[in-house]
């Protein structure tokens, strides 16, 4: 899988090596336009079944209405109390986001819709608002999970450098100094890359099972010459 | 001559507004960056107790922290009420709204303004676990009902 971001002209792409494509995936990241238009969104993406399982979440639909957008099929579900859920679904991936107001109309949606390129294959899914609305990504700039493997978190460094710790890291990896952390109780591991520009966390899919979580490190072959211990 | 002085006049009032507008612009970035810095994560590394999610319950607290703002807390809030062994659950909020919510009745609202501050909360929902003596031990960013349902299974 290989998802990227393009907020403001600059990309964030992570690349995961190995037959990943195979294994479910998700993602989530943060848009906010100006004060004329109000947007503030999070936007989900994901492998196909991510906008049905959405849809499910919501409970029982009140209304829906599907028109043809950017290549893919996109509909809109309304529940009775107060939600909307508007999912678009292409030829490999799937994108989502929902809404609490359930009057919003179809040409509201398109709106919506038009502020962004979509960009559908099957390396994966880039989502681009377009120039000129002025959409940026908040503090917390994505999210995603890989089923099975890993989550991979994307800070801006700009609000979220306190996250990096004080001592030196383990080693440099391709782009900047790694850590490795252990969360308050001791069993989690994840490990923080500090680049210029960003902070990525990147931790196992499932913190119980230690296989998924040697396997998320390994999976990252770039790092394996990192050597792993606790934190000073 | 007198136009010159005129024009100079023009000038220096249309740089004057200029600087006004480069002055406020650069106040507006001065206010974000004190906000990244107050809202930073610095703290959230450091031990934060929250008395009201201390428990006689061995297996401690989660507590799902959601805005009333947030589309995708609503959704969550419904997975996270179903009824479950383990851990006690909580929602924490800052607001009153989040009570009137019908999917919270089934687990008790925290509503604490302090708290929420304490937490750093850094998007929404969120799922955070707490030890029986009301210790923050581990935080979740969760992405939608089923990877909260995923996230509640797994560690229960």
């Amino acid at each position: 899988m290989a998802t990227a971001l393009t907020p403001v002209g600059g990309t964030v792409r992570i690349e995961v090596p190995g037959n990943h494509r195979a294994r479910p995936w998700a993602s989530m990241f943060w848009l906010t336009g100006s004060a004329a238009n109000g947007l503030d969104m999070r936007m989900h993406t994901g492998s196909p079944g991510s906008c049905a399982d959405a849809v499910s979440d919501m409970g029982e639909p009140a209304a829906r209405y599907s028109f043809r957008h950017a290549g893919g099929d996109v509909e809109v579900v309304q529940t009775k109390g107060g939600l909307a859920a508007v999912s678009w679904t292409g030829g490999h991936n799937e994108l989502y986001y929902y809404l609490r107001n359930h009057d919003i109309d179809v040409q509201q949606v398109e709106q919506l819709l038009r502020l962004l390129h979509l960009s559908d294959s099957a390396d994966g899914l880039v989502v681009r608002p377009r120039i000129g609305h002025g959409l940026r990504t908040r503090r917390l700039a994505m999210f995603t999970w890989i089923e099975g493997l890993m989550h991979v978190g994307v800070f801006h460094l700009l609000h979220h450098a306190q996250m990096l710790p004080t001592w030196r890291g383990l080693g440099t990896a391709s782009g900047g100094e790694l850590w490795q952390q252990q969360d308050a109780s001791g069993t989690g591991r994840r490990l923080l890359l500090g680049t210029p520009t960003a902070v990525v966390e990147i931790g196992p899919d499932d913190e119980a099972d230690p296989s998924v979580a040697d396997a998320a490190v390994g999976m990252l072959a770039e790092y394996r010459d990192v050597p792993l211990k606790a934190d000073a | 001559m007198t136009a010159v002085w005129q024009a100079l006049i023009v000038l220096a009032w249309m740089v004057l507004l200029l600087l006004v507008f480069a002055y406020a612009a650069l106040l507006r970035d001065v206010r974000e960056l004190q906000a990244g810095v107050r809202t930073g994560d610095l703290a959230a590394s450091g031990k934060v107790t929250a008395p009201a999610l201390a428990t006689s319950n061995e297996e401690g607290t989660y507590a799902l922290a959601v805005d009333p703002a947030c589309a995708s807390c609503r959704i969550a809030v419904g997975a996270f009420a179903q009824p479950a062994a383990g851990p006690d659950r909580r929602i924490v909020t800052a607001v009153d709204e989040v009570t009137d919510w019908p999917e919270a009745a089934a687990v008790g609202v925290v509503v604490d303004r302090a708290l929420w501050d304490s937490l750093h909360i850094q998007t929404t929902p969120m799922l955070l676990r707490f030890d029986p003596a009301g210790v923050l031990r581990e935080r979740q960013i969760v992405g939608s009902a089923k990877h909260l349902e995923k996230l509640l299974g797994g560690a229960s």
